[in-house]
C-alpha cells in the first residue's frame, strides 16, 4: 500500500518509468503528436539549408525550399531505409540518399533514381518522403507529426509573447552539444522541474539563487520558472566572479535581468535563460533507461573578454549543477526499480512536476494505474 | 559502525531555506525584530556561515520566542517559530554528530509547541 495521503499530490508511479508498454505509447501519443522543437531559425534560413534531428526515434529533415518555405521531411529513404543527410548543412537543389543515390526533390517527391530501368515497376510518382508540419515560434523552429494537433501558434499558449522579448532569432547560435544518460527521458524532465532538490543538490545554486523567490509557474504545455538571482556577493569565488562580471546582452529586456530562468516546453525541450547568454536542452529518448540530449548556446556574439569570460564561467558553474543533477537522476532511476516504491508525494514547490505529470496523464490514458 | 555524513562544507545550507522564507516575517510579528534586518542576518549566513553559526542564530531565535512568548506575544505566530526551528534540529543528525547542545534545544522547541495553549 502506498504511504502516501490521498489529498496530496502524487507522482506517476514507478511504472510508467519502467514499462515498455507505457514508453512505446509515450512516444505514439506525445512525442509524435506535440510539437517538438527543431533548430534555430538561422539554421535553416538559406535556401538550401537542412538540419536533422528525430521526433520519437523518427528521423526528420528540416530544410528550406529553393522558395523560401521551409520544410520538414522524413529522413530516410524510401528505396532501402538510409539516412539521407545527417548532421545539418546545405542541399541546394536536391537530397541524395548516400547509400545507392536515390534523389529528391525539397518537397519530398522522388526525382530520380540510378539505374531506374532496373526496377521492375516503380512508380516514381507515387515515391515521396512523408512530409510534417513545421514551423517558427520566436526564432525557434518546430516540427509536428500529426495533423491532428493544434497549431503552433496557439499550442504553447502566451509562450510566444513571452519568448518574443528575448529576440532569439537574432542571437548567434553555437554548434550541437550532444550527450547521453541512462536515465528514463521522465527522470531527467522531473529533475529540471522543480526546485525543491536545490537546497540540497546544489549548495553553490542556493548561494546564487535566491531560493525563496523561485517559482515555477505551469502555463498553457509549457512551465516558466522564475529563478532570481540573490544581490548579495557569493563567498565561492567563481559564483563571485560571475556576479560582478555579468551584464546582460543589449536587448535582453530588463525584467529577466538578474534571474536564472527556466522554461520547460512540452513534452522534452527546455530553454536556460541566463542575462548573458540562453541555451536549449532537449531530451531524445532512446529507449526506456537511455535517453540522448543536445545542448546548444545562443548569445549577442559579443567578442569582448569580459562577456567570454562571463560565459565561459556560467558554463563552468551549471556544468557543476549537471553533475550534481545526474548522480540525483542516477539514485531516481535505480528507486524506480525498486518493487516497493509505489508512487510519490509532491511538495508545493513541485508544482512544474505536478503539471508535467498531468499533461502525461491527459495524453496517456491509463499511466496513472499503478 | 562510524556514521557517515554528506561530504562538502556547504551540506548544511539545505537547512536554510525554510528559515530563510519564514522566520523573518515570524519574528517580525512577534517580536521587535525587523523582518529585513532578520532577513539580511539570515542571507549573511547562508552566503558565508557555517553549520556552527547557522546553530548559533537557531539558539538566539529560539531564546527570543521564549521572550517573547513570556511578555504575551502571539501564541499562534510562536508556535509556528517553534515548529520551524524544531524541524531543523530533527534535520540536523543527518549532517553531523550530535552536539551536546541539540537534544536540549529540541526539547525545549518541542515543549513550546505543546505547551502555547
Amino acid at each position: 500500500m502506498s504511504a502516501v495521503a490521498q489529498s496530496t499530490s502524487q507522482t506517476l508511479p514507478a511504472r510508467a518509468y519502467v514499462s515498455p508498454e507505457v514508453y512505446e505509447r509515450e512516444m505514439r501519443e506525445v512525442f509524435m503528436r506535440s510539437w517538438i522543437f527543431a533548430c534555430h531559425a538561422s539554421d535553416v534560413a538559406e535556401p538550401g539549408s537542412y538540419w536533422t534531428t528525430s521526433i520519437a526515434g523518427e528521423p526528420v529533415a528540416v530544410l528550406r525550399d529553393p522558395d523560401g518555405n521551409l520544410r520538414a521531411l522524413s529522413n530516410v529513404c524510401r528505396h532501402r531505409a538510409a539516412r539521407i543527410l545527417t548532421g545539418e548543412g546545405s542541399c541546394p537543389k536536391v537530397l541524395r540518399c548516400p547509400y545507392h543515390g536515390w534523389t529528391y526533390r525539397p518537397d519530398g517527391r522522388l526525382a530520380a533514381v540510378p539505374e531506374a530501368r532496373g526496377f521492375d515497376n516503380l512508380d516514381r510518382e507515387a515515391v515521396a518522403l512523408p512530409s510534417f508540419r513545421v514551423g517558427e515560434l520566436s526564432g525557434l523552429v518546430f516540427v509536428c507529426m500529426s495533423e491532428e494537433t493544434e497549431p503552433l501558434e496557439t499550442y504553447f499558449g502566451d509562450l510566444g509573447e513571452k519568448l518574443e522579448r528575448l529576440h532569439m532569432g537574432d542571437l548567434q547560435a553555437g554548434g550541437r552539444y550532444p550527450n547521453a544518460f541512462n536515465h528514463n527521458w521522465k527522470v531527467i524532465a522531473d529533475n529540471y522541474l522543480e526546485g525543491y532538490h536545490i537546497p540540497i543538490g546544489h549548495p553553490g545554486l542556493l548561494r546564487l539563487l535566491d531560493y525563496k523567490r523561485y517559482l515555477a509557474t505551469p502555463a498553457k504545455n509549457h512551465t516558466w520558472i522564475d529563478g532570481p538571482m540573490r544581490d548579495k556577493p557569493s563567498k565561492h569565488y567563481a559564483e563571485r566572479l560571475y556576479q560582478r562580471l555579468m551584464r546582460p546582452m543589449a536587448g535582453f529586456p530588463e525584467e529577466l535581468n538578474g534571474s536564472w530562468t527556466y522554461v520547460h516546453l512540452w513534452p522534452a525541450t527546455f530553454i536556460d535563460i541566463y542575462p548573458d547568454q540562453l541555451d536549449t536542452w532537449q531530451l531524445f529518448p532512446d529507449g526506456l533507461r537511455h535517453t540522448r540530449t543536445e545542448a546548444r548556446v545562443y548569445h549577442s556574439g559579443s567578442t569582448a573578454l569580459r562577456d567570454r569570460l562571463v560565459r565561459k564561467v556560467n558554463w563552468r558553474l551549471n556544468s557543476k549543477v549537471m553533475d550534481e543533477d545526474v548522480e540525483l537522476c542516477d539514485m531516481v532511476q535505480a528507486g524506480l526499480e525498486s518493487r516497493t516504491y509505489e508512487r510519490g508525494v509532491l511538495n508545493r514547490n513541485e508544482n512544474g512536476v505536478l503539471h508535467f505529470h498531468n499533461l502525461l496523464r491527459a495524453h496517456v490514458p491509463g499511466i496513472d494505474e499503478p | 559502525m562510524t556514521p557517515t555524513y554528506p561530504a562538502g562544507r556547504d551540506a548544511w545550507l539545505f537547512l536554510t531555506p525554510e528559515v530563510e522564507r519564514e522566520v523573518p516575517a515570524l519574528m517580525d510579528a512577534l517580536s521587535q525584530a525587523r523582518a529585513d534586518s532578520e532577513l539580511h542576518r539570515i542571507e549573511h549566513l547562508v552566503n558565508g556561515g557555517s553549520i556552527r553559526s547557522w546553530f548559533d542564530y537557531l539558539r538566539d531565535c529560539r531564546q527570543r520566542l521564549e521572550l517573547a512568548v513570556a511578555e504575551g506575544g502571539d501564541e499562534d505566530t510562536a508556535r509556528r517559530l517553534a515548529a520551524v526551528l524544531r524541524e531543523q534540529y530533527l534535520l540536523v543528525p543527518a549532517l553531523r554528530p550530535e552536539e551536546p547542545s541539540d537534544e536540549p534545544e529540541r526539547r525545549r522547541l518541542e515543549e513550546l509547541t505543546w505547551t502555547l495553549p
